[in-house]
């Protein structure tokens, strides 16, 4: 089977995202493709730890949901202060919005709805979201927060890392790096090629 | 014989043409059926031949060889108002629904006082929503079906019949074969005991335990097709995988 590539993160996406509907089986490869397109993503990231302990410094106090948000504070508050039972409300209440939209708002008013906020930073939230769905998923197992992360990568990928601080480059890189390992951990190893 | 109070609501699709097929072979046609138009792109759809029931035929050819009285909407949409009127005027007191995927039914027609069967590939509550064969699979190693009337909430009706079913030899078949036809199967039991005992007896979904799924990401479809499996302690594994990060 000739390499179908890893069509999810194109640029193109950011402006569309993708709706995953009818989405065609390709075979191992598909699965050898995307692991090729995270690999590419990875080396974006650097290797850069430490910024992202630094953004959380300080933060763990997590609203309840729902409430008026600026959506940067409140994913590093969850990553702070991961399996509260309000930051698991606030899990689903974001993995709704987003799978339902495929859009992450810099700020949500207290009916959830994304509001404009001009000093709200939008540059991280792809990236913290991810690690705080792949964190999700490593305690629970929960398939639905994985499939978020898998979409939520896409999207940062199709975004590009231009406008991404050194703690949201580090926070993507760790979710990707959960998400490789939660993967393989399905077991569908693909076939060596030719 | 055919069954007077019950329609069928569908568009032409796998799942609608095993239906037919299905419900023809048991001697259960519904009474009187609607078809809507399936939308961008619903002509090129690929309906692969398939053992396990006829999914060359069209819906309305299916119609025709079954005696089944059919009218076709011109609406792509199940909740555009004339599919709401044709439904409405007809006498059928429960519509089997096959309507297209992505789409919920909404007020128009639950607020007909009419009742909508529908199939849904996965065990309620657990499993409600999008592809959830596919996470059965993934998650339990399961194939499932529940069949339910449909309600305001997604997948929240009460239910009338569920069963397990093998996982099929090869996996690529679920979208357009397996699926439709574990779903016609719980279908024509569903009818059958209808038929039977003359009540479909619903019942309410536990109060706890529900979950919603939404439309897979295709790198876990293909884990799921390539034989993928959640592994129990995938909490340890990740943890211990998050404990080697830099």
């Amino acid at each position: 089977m000739t390499d179908p590539g890893y069509p999810y993160a194109d640029p193109d996406l950011h402006r569309e995202p993708c709706a995953y509907m009818y989405t065609p089986y390709q075979g191992p490869d598909f699965l050898r493709a995307w692991r090729e397109s995270r690999e590419g993503l990875l080396r974006a990231c650097g290797t850069g730890t430490g910024p992202l302990a630094g953004a959380l410094e300080g933060r763990g106090a997590v609203p309840p949901c729902p409430a008026p948000v600026r959506t940067r504070d409140l994913l590093l508050d969850l990553l702070a202060a991961p399996g509260t039972p309000r930051g698991e409300a606030w899990l689903e209440a974001l993995l709704r919005r987003f799978e339902l939209t495929k859009r992450l708002g810099p700020a949500y008013d207290g009916a959830l709805k994304p509001i404009q906020d001009a000093d709200a930073p939008a540059g991280d939230l792809e990236a913290l979201l991810a690690l705080a769905l792949m964190r999700a998923f490593a305690s629970h197992g929960d398939l639905r927060w994985l499939n978020a992360a898998l979409k939520v990568v896409d999207l940062a990928a199709a975004r590009g890392l231009e406008r991404m601080t050194p703690a949201g480059r580090e926070a993507l890189a760790r979710a990707v790096l959960l998400e490789r390992a939660a993967v393989q951990a399905l077991g569908p190893e693909p076939e060596e090629g030719p | 014989m055919r069954l007077e109070d019950i329609g069928l609501l569908a568009v032409d699709s796998s799942r609608t043409r095993a239906y037919l097929w299905a419900l023809g072979e048991a001697g259960l046609p519904p009474s009187r059926a609607v078809l809507i138009q399936g939308g961008p792109g619903a002509d090129q759809r690929h309906f692969p031949a398939t053992p396990l029931f006829d999914n060359r035929t069209p819906a309305r050819e299916r119609c025709a060889t079954l005696g089944i009285p059919l009218v076709e909407a011109g609406a792509a949409d199940p909740n555009d108002p004339e599919v709401a009127r044709t439904v409405a005027e007809a006498s059928q007191s429960v519509w089997i629904y096959a309507g297209p995927g992505g789409i919920r039914v909404g007020s128009g027609l639950l607020g007909l006082g009419r009742e909508f069967l529908h199939v849904h590939p996965g065990r309620l509550p657990a499993f409600r929503g999008s592809t959830t064969l596919y996470y059965s699979l993934l998650a339990e190693g399961r194939c499932e079906a529940t069949a339910l009337f449909l309600r305001p909430g997604l997948d929240e009706g009460p239910v009338l019949a569920h069963r397990e079913f093998p996982p099929p030899a090869d996996l690529r078949t679920l979208d357009y074969e397996y699926d439709p036809y574990i779903r016609s199967r719980l279908l024509v039991e569903t009818l059958e005991r209808y038929r039977r005992e003359g009540d479909f007896r619903p019942r309410p979904q536990a109060a706890v335990g529900g979950r919603t799924y939404y439309i897979m990401h295709p790198v876990l479809r293909h884990a799921a097709i390539l034989g993928g499996r959640l592994p129990e302690d995938v909490a340890q594994v990740l943890q211990d995988q998050g404990r080697h990060l830099p």
